[in-house]
């Protein structure tokens, strides 16, 4: 019913929602459940990039992982086009899998060894209900859509380099035609040089393709330079999401202004010197995290109401959504030009 | 200490029901009716029926073992079928024998296994290590039954220097106990010996390129007081191991070496009962077997914690 | 290179597993070809007892004036049928036992776990004593006992390989794009988790051959008047006074059967699992993936 809806007039409304989302994971041992995301939400539109940024350990890949059924959903909604993916189960799931598809970090752990490139990318064809009639043309077409030729289809993962492992990756996710692309850390493991090069083939595919792209990084340039809008996540909360442009000329909570004071300078030498580090500590436990705002025991501008009361993710001037008791009140620091 | 030993201990009481359980049960599967058996030829049908009542084997399965299990905890395992005798006293007549052999047997893997694993850890990559490596694979190849063999036909046999078969307990004479226990323990000990030398070396050749032994040699020790010392005693818990995992090997080894040297222990016991069909006396020794191989894995993971506090 | 090093090199090196297949090679063919190899029927008593090595006999005659030659080939038959019986009756029921195990989890797992360390709280041989008890002596049912003996390591194996294999990307990646369960046991699993029960089928096949002659030499396995190694050393070893050369020719085939298939193993080992063996594999590109968090202890080449 959501395949005729979308092959029609293009309904209104964002391509994906994430409502309240939490993800829990018993911790083996203690008795205790680690609340990797806890009440997150935001919206995808069509044909959109969504840039998701944070530390490691900040829930952003269960965020992706939920998204993907591939973590378990504790609470919250997850809608794509009109379909629960939160409700799903069995053969039902298995069926609407092939609408959101991921391209993993670990670009050889992702490619079974044993099989060829050829194999690879064709074993998502074979899954679906109804294989295409021409697979094998299917195949040749996405292998050259990434970059690489057909000699490499009868090659191994291993002797193929990390950035063509990559290409692979994504030639198998987009096998299915998915409506969104989940990306996570894609790029992270591979060399900078490389990096450019799998950057611009997601930015290329996707104005080609037009489909949704999420794309999780702790990288805050990468993903300022894809996304259309980014959020920002601390701890299993979403801090700060706002456009691309907006969050880094002008953030909006003094996370955000940590992680762009973080970031290496363009241009080094420079200003660094007048640049201390806005951000010290370490990321407090997950399992036990700070009440009130989580973030207020690494900040700067932490006041008595950070600790009582948890801020909620509200709009703010300028068309984003902040989760800072005193956005309006802080003047925050951008990204210098 | 004591309260972890007596967890460890209750841990054990599940595994020594499942293992009697499956012992039970296998000897369930076995055709043909005890009764009939014991009743003989040209019995009549009620004299049969009565056997079976008087054996318990007309009620269910799990009644029969909770009755058997009840029996076996009083340390009656019931009567062979065929000679009469109560199993518990055969075991008690045949298992010191058997465990006097398996002690024999564990002393000659020990002596020469940690003297061999001793000496090619210390050359390791040498000819002396890998003709060490070779004997030690060759032997753990060999059948240590065939090994027996060979044994007795050469010193036996040929040279006459030691007895060919027999037993003797050691507390009875030790002297020819001894004499008899020889060979027996060189046939069954050899593969364990190999099999020490071979794990051994590779433990030892690891400490000795640790920051601690290096510190010894700075200091100026003798080599011979770094390996047989320090070593050894670094090497202690994964020995213990090893030895663990030897006990219940030669413990299974044991019965086709007791047949070549015609000694009357467990082995010999279980082999004829197996041979003539006489299951319970085939369960009862089974059953005490894995009781003392979980006792010994026991004793193993006790003395593991005792030296390893880490580990809990 | 000093003499050590050749001495070590000679041994340690490929040549040592060509050796052992060429020699595995030939028994099973000559095991095959029994009836052309022979010269007489293995269980015929066609000539005085003891005869010694002649043009005649080969390798002399038995007890029974049987030629020793002869049963020592149809014997290599059936030690090496039993062997491959055995371990393809402990893999037949540990891999799937192991899968499932390790593949459910949860209270599958830890019921078959329980049950698979009971059977290995016994020792082994007694344990296939007592199985051949209750399944009646002859050949088969000694492998078929020897085979369940074996099978609790193959499915803890087996689990424990399952449990890694599970949890890796190519999985995940087969789930994220709808696989069915029983796809992604097939194709992705047990290729992959297959590779170290191989190996151990391998070592096994040697531990069987061992585990035929120890239950016929007491009389459990292959039944008069068949000959099988284990038998042939029974008979032997009535008679050691009378020719005590007797107990070699079944004896050293039995070692050299082991030490084959544990070379076999060896080498296999040796070449299927990169992470032992570096010796070989120099100049070969590496397939190292960028790791996350990096291997604790560093990379050890020596056994693990």
């Amino acid at each position: 019913m959501t395949g005729l809806l979308q092959d029609g007039a293009m309904p209104a409304g964002p391509l994906l929602s994430v409502d309240a989302l939490c993800v829990q994971f018993d911790l083996p041992g203690a008795k205790a459940t680690l609340k990797a995301v806890d009440g997150v939400s935001f919206e995808i539109g069509r044909g959109e990039i969504f840039g998701l940024i944070g530390e490691s350990g900040s829930g952003k890949s269960s965020v992706a992982r939920a998204i993907m059924r591939l973590a378990p959903i504790a609470a919250g909604a997850i809608t794509l086009a009109g379909t629960r993916l939160d409700q799903l189960q069995g053969r039902e799931l298995r069926r609407h899998r092939r609408r959101v598809q991921m391209v993993f970090q670990d670009s050889s752990d992702s490619l079974d060894p044993r099989m060829t490139v050829r194999q690879a990318i064709a074993e998502p064809l074979r899954m679906q209900d109804a294989p295409p009639a021409d697979a094998g043309g299917l195949v040749a077409s996405l292998i050259q859509r990434v970059g690489l030729d057909e000699s490499h289809l009868d090659r191994k993962p291993h002797t193929l380099s990390g950035g063509q492992k990559q290409r692979v990756n994504i030639a198998r996710a987009l096998a299915l035609s998915p409506e969104l692309l989940v990306c996570d850390e894609a790029v992270s493991a591979l060399d900078v040089s490389v990096q450019a090069g799998i950057i611009n083939l997601l930015l290329s595919l996707q104005q080609e393709l037009g489909i949704s792209v999420l794309f999780i990084s702790h990288d805050l340039g990468v993903v300022a330079h894809l996304a259309d809008r980014v959020g920002v996540m601390y701890l299993g909360r979403l801090a700060e999401v706002a456009s691309a442009e907006a969050l880094t000329s002008r953030p909006r909570h003094p996370y955000t202004e940590a992680l762009l004071a973080a970031e290496p300078e363009p241009r080094p030498s420079t200003h660094r010197a007048a640049r201390p580090p806005l951000i010290a500590g370490e990321v407090p436990s997950a399992a036990n995290p700070p009440s009130g705002c989580r973030f207020r025991t690494r900040c700067r501008y932490v006041r008595e109401r950070c600790a009582a009361e948890q801020p909620p993710l509200r709009p703010v001037d300028g068309g984003g959504l902040v989760a800072c008791h005193f956005a309006e009140e802080l003047v925050l620091e951008g990204r210098r030009a | 200490m004591k309260r972890m030993l007596l967890g460890r201990l209750a841990a054990l009481v599940p595994t020594v029901l499942l293992a009697s359980f499956v012992v039970f049960m296998l000897i369930q599967l076995a055709p043909g009716d005890p009764s009939i058996t014991l009743a003989g030829e040209n019995a009549t049908a009620e004299r049969i029926e009565e056997i079976r009542r008087s054996l318990g084997l007309d009620r269910s399965l799990i009644e029969q073992y909770l009755t058997w299990l009840s029996h076996a905890v009083r340390g009656d395992l019931g009567k062979s079928i065929i000679t009469q005798e109560s199993i518990a006293a055969a075991i008690g007549r045949t298992l010191p024998i058997t465990l006097q052999l398996v002690f024999g047997a564990l002393v000659v893997a020990i002596v020469f296994g940690v003297i061999a694993g001793v000496a090619s850890a210390r050359r390791a990559d040498t000819a002396t290590d890998a003709v060490i490596a070779s004997v030690s694979s060759a032997g753990a190849a060999m059948p240590s039954f065939w090994l027996g063999l060979v044994l007795v036909s050469i010193f036996a046999l040929g040279l006459d220097w030691l007895p060919a078969t027999g037993f003797v307990s050691l507390a009875a004479d030790p002297v020819r106990a001894l004499r008899h226990l020889v060979l027996p323990s060189v046939a069954l000990g050899a593969v364990g010996a190999a099999e020490i030398a071979r794990q051994l070396r590779g433990v030892l050749i690891e400490i000795l390129a640790s920051d601690y032994i290096r510190t010894l040699r700075a200091k100026g020790l003798s080599e011979s007081r770094i390996v047989w010392i320090h070593a050894l005693r670094g090497a202690a818990v994964p020995l213990v191991t090893i030895i663990g995992l030897q006990v219940s090997r030669l413990l299974g080894a044991t019965v086709v070496v007791e047949a070549v040297f015609g000694i009357q222990g467990i082995g010999t016991l279980v082999v004829s009962a197996a041979n003539n069909r006489d299951y319970y006396v085939v369960e009862g020794v089974v059953v005490v077997m894995a009781l003392i191989v979980i006792l010994v894995n026991f004793a193993v993971d006790v003395s593991y914690r005792i030296s390893d506090p880490r580990i809990r | 290179m000093s003499g050590g090093g050749v001495l070590r090199n000679w041994l340690l090196s490929d040549g040592r597993s060509r050796l052992a297949a060429s020699f595995l090679l030939a028994v099973a063919i000559l095991a095959i070809a029994a009836p052309l190899v022979a010269r007489y029927s293995p269980t015929a008593q066609n000539a005085m007892p003891f005869t010694g090595i002649s043009w005649d006999h080969w390798l002399g005659t038995d007890d029974l004036g049987r030629d020793v030659w002869a049963r020592l080939v149809y014997g290599a038959r059936a030690s090496l049928l039993a062997a491959f019986i055995a371990v393809g009756i402990a893999v037949g029921i540990g891999v799937p036992i192991g899968l499932v195990a390790g593949f459910r989890g949860g209270w599958v797992d830890a019921v078959l776990m329980r049950i698979v360390d009971t059977f290995l709280s016994f020792p082994g041989i007694i344990l296939a004593i007592a199985i051949t008890a209750v399944l009646g002596s002859g050949l088969m049912n000694a492998m078929v006992a020897v085979g369940i003996v074996f099978s609790p390591s193959i499915a803890r194996l087996m689990r424990g390989q399952v449990l890694v294999t599970r949890e890796r990307g190519y999985v995940e990646a087969a789930v994220s794009f709808g696989s069915p369960s029983w796809w992604i046991v097939v194709r992705h699993i047990v290729p992959n988790a297959i590779q170290p029960v191989v190996i151990q089928a391998t070592f096994m096949l040697g531990l069987a051959v061992l585990a035929e002659a120890s239950l016929s030499f007491v009389g459990l396995g292959v039944q008069y008047p068949n000959p099988s190694f284990g038998v042939m050393l029974r008979s032997a070893a009535q008679f050691t006074s009378l020719n005590p050369g007797g107990v070699y020719p079944p004896g050293l085939a039995i070692a050299l059967l082991v030490l084959a298939f544990n070379a076999l193993g060896d080498s296999l080992r040796d070449v299927l699992s990169p992470a032992t063996s570096t010796r070989r594999r120099i100049g070969r590109r590496a397939n190292r993936r960028p790791a996350p968090n990096p291997e604790p202890n560093g990379a050890s080449p020596r056994d693990n």
